[in-house]
């Protein structure tokens, strides 16, 4: 009977909730297309500062930056397991590179770029190769990600057609919020293109970058992210150019490099156009 | 003698445990820290890239393209019959003559067009396939692991390029410098590990590894070490 009685006092109670969201819902729906501006507002912000970072990276003679990163990796069965890397990058532009890699299982290597040389070193096995890319840093991690297929995360960020290429890429841009949780305040920026979401925590002040980024590969199976924290960001006029000589240690032992063809239609060692 | 002999077996047990424990760190070391659990790292999201192309969807297209080929030598053995037909036509109407000829104009022309349109769906292939290679050029899983099917070297050793020297003029290794760059389209098929337990000879500072009749030697594919074939050290 208490039950009963429960029953009937809740009934009326959810339709006049219901009765009451939908109230409360309607005038928002209907005030939609008056909020329009400001959310065109925000999405300007958005790209403004997301360019303004862009820019800013693209303009810099020489950049240092520790990326700790991590990405899942979806296994055979729909498990998602997360593995992680860590990155010393200093660059220095027009045509110096180098990156020491720590994975998450203790797997080291580095690679270095000096202008004309590529060469990547695995310390474990004291293995080297090298392969002769005379030209500038945009050219060269082209080919090191697309024809060696170095595992080099956002280097799309560290070349000069950056700010073009992110505008070309992002079909909406949202400022999301200012963040608080960094060493520095930051803008969170979410931004969408047609093959992946992004999202970049943007340092304010005079030095506008990246904090964070996180991707995510919206149409692989399983959606998966990754994600990067980037600190101790230094950006001076010239780093030593001692990091960017590539000495083998004793005993190192020089081996092939090898490259996967390129598609038919691409001429091999074709660097290909800047973007 | 021994008031806590309890004790005694519980140190000792701990001590044990201990050991094996530490045994087991020295095996995990041992092999580069890597787990046990036979995960994949392979990941789209590996690369870190700024574009991703969900899979190669063109497979349905060449067939598109073969289309024109064979279009094209029936109807060019339609002309004969064409002509032939003309023949007994000849006393005709010019405007028959006329009309057949407009006629065959206008196939020959659908059939030009036709071919432009296919040749030009395949230029435009061609080209969105270099576009895509340059602009998706992070993409790091688009053209993933079937691809080193058909890798090809680009950068050699020294000891390679000095033992081909050496067999010309007994030049010393050391007085050869950069000049180790080349462009080889040889296929070149990469094992990830050894098949057997190798044993290895060390000519001019490379290492041949020996499984059987079989030689390989290290090379450097993406960020791995792996082997390839080879022939025996230059020495053997």
């Amino acid at each position: 009977m208490i039950h009963e009685r429960k029953h009937r006092l809740v009934r009326p109670a959810a339709v006049l909730a219901v009765l009451t969201i939908a109230v409360a819902v309607g005038p928002v729906r209907a005030a939609e297309p008056t909020s329009v501006p400001e959310a065109s507002a925000q999405d300007s912000a958005g790209r403004t500062l997301l360019l303004g970072m862009a820019e800013f990276m693209a303009r810099a003679p020489a950049m240092s930056v520790t990326m700790r990163s991590s990405y899942d990796a979806i296994q055979a069965d729909g498990q998602r397991i997360e593995f992680g890397e860590r990155r010393r990058i200093l660059m220095q532009r027009p045509d110096k590179l180098r990156v020491d890699v720590e994975r998450s299982d203790g797997e080291r290597g580095t690679v270095v770029f000096d202008g004309r040389w590529i060469t990547a070193f695995k310390p474990a096995e004291n293995v080297y190769a090298r392969v002769e890319k005379p030209g500038t840093l945009d050219q060269a991690l082209v080919y090191m990600v697309r024809d060696l297929r170095a595992t080099l995360p956002l280097a799309r960020m560290f070349t000069t057609g950056f700010p073009v290429d992110l505008d070309k890429r992002a079909t909406s841009v949202t400022l999301v919020e200012e963040c608080s949780l960094f060493d520095v305040p930051t803008d969170h920026v979410a931004v969408r293109s047609a093959e992946v979401d992004l999202q970049i925590w943007i340092a304010r002040g005079p030095e506008p970058l990246p904090r964070r980024v996180v991707i995510t590969y919206k149409n692989a199976p399983g959606e998966p992210q990754f994600r990067a924290d980037l600190t101790h960001w230094s950006v001076t006029a010239k780093l030593d150019a001692a990091s960017f000589a590539f000495v083998p240690p004793a005993g190192a032992e020089q081996v092939m490099y090898l490259a996967p063809r390129p598609p038919a239609d691409v001429p091999a060692g074709s660097t290909g156009e800047q973007r | 003698m021994n008031r806590h002999p309890g004790l005694q077996g519980i140190l000792i047990g701990v001590a044990c445990a201990v050991g094996l424990v530490m045994a087991g760190w020295a095996d995990a070391d041992a092999a580069g820290r890597r787990g046990g659990g036979g995960m994949s790292r392979s990941s789209p999201a590996s690369g870190g890239g700024m574009s991703s192309r969900a899979a190669p969807q063109r497979s349905a297209q060449p067939s598109t393209r073969q289309a024109a080929p064979t279009q094209r030598p029936s109807t060019q053995t339609s002309r004969p019959t064409t002509g032939t037909e003309r023949s007994p036509q000849q006393q005709g109407s010019t405007a028959d003559r006329q009309g057949d000829r407009q006629e065959n104009q206008g196939e020959r022309q659908g059939n030009r067009d036709e071919a432009r349109e296919d040749w030009q769906e395949h230029a435009d292939d061609a080209r969105e396939d270099r576009q895509d290679y340059y602009d998706d050029w992070d993409d790091h899983y688009y053209y993933h692991d079937d691809d080193w099917a058909e890798a090809m070297v680009v950068g050699v050793t020294v000891a390679a390029v000095a033992v081909a020297v050496d067999d010309y003029d007994d030049n010393e290794t050391t007085e050869i410098t950069n000049v180790t760059n080349v462009t080889n389209v040889t296929n070149v098929t990469a094992l990830a590990s050894l098949p057997c337990e190798a044993r290895i000879t060390v000519v001019n500072g490379q290492n041949f590894y020996q499984c059987g009749s079989s030689w390989y030697t290290r090379a450097y594919q993406g960020d791995a070490v792996v082997y390839v074939p080879s022939g025996p050290p230059p020495s053997k």
